[in-house]
């Protein structure tokens, strides 16, 4: 079977997977400044991407708390654990910390989030920054 | 317009602040908009006109959308 994908060419961003590609569907893909793919991979915006051109699984990560409520106040704390499946793990990846950018070093794919806490009740979500190489599900902390 | 307590709930889920505190290297996330958040401005408040712009700041948030 014959998947059609369009992605962005800038940033190789998977986009859109479709069955079929009628001219009007193509057209509009084109309008957006959109690239169309012919693949007979099933692949969808969550596990791959374009980047280089070419179809490509997203890199496997994992962001594990060990917990996911904490006590607000500033005593309780959480650690997110992140890992980077693969050869060739990067020296760092930079995740969201409800929006704020925050770096994690990463020693042989594995690192740690600095620890969370928090003065109010609250939820802090935490998601891998580029996810368009990666493919990692988000964490939400919630402080009572 | 929204409810005080729907505007309330909207920024508990989504837009609590976090910065990291260089010292701890924590993270630290606080909802300017939470009880404990609106009690603490009023305590820190030296003056009535301090209270009020404390009150202030914490309606606009609130009303913000």
């Amino acid at each position: 079977m014959l998947f059609y994908h369009s992605y962005d060419p800038a940033t190789g961003e998977l986009l859109e997977l479709s069955v079929s590609a009628t001219p009007e569907w193509r057209a509009l893909q084109e309008q957006a400044g959109r690239t169309v793919a012919e693949s007979q991979t099933y692949a969808t915006p969550e596990t791959h991407n374009y980047l280089g051109g070419a179809l490509t699984a997203k890199r496997a990560g994992a962001l594990t708390p060990d917990k996911t409520q904490i006590t607000s106040g500033g005593a309780d704390q959480a650690v997110v654990a992140v890992a980077v499946a693969g050869e060739d793990p990067p020296a760092s990846l930079t995740l969201l910390v409800n929006g704020a950018a925050e770096a994690v070093a990463l020693t042989h794919g594995a690192g740690s989030l600095a620890p969370i806490v928090a003065q109010t009740p609250c939820l802090v979500t935490v998601q891998v920054a580029d996810s368009i190489t990666y493919r990692a599900e988000p964490v939400a902390i919630q402080a009572v | 317009m929204p409810s005080l307590n729907a505007s309330a709930t909207a920024q508990n889920k989504n837009q609590a602040k976090v910065e990291k505190d260089l010292a701890s290297g924590k993270l630290v996330a606080s909802d300017p908009t939470s009880p404990q958040a609106v009690l603490a401005a009023l305590e820190a408040a030296k003056n009535w006109d301090q209270g009020r712009e404390a009150l202030k700041e914490i309606f606009r948030t609130l009303l913000a959308d």
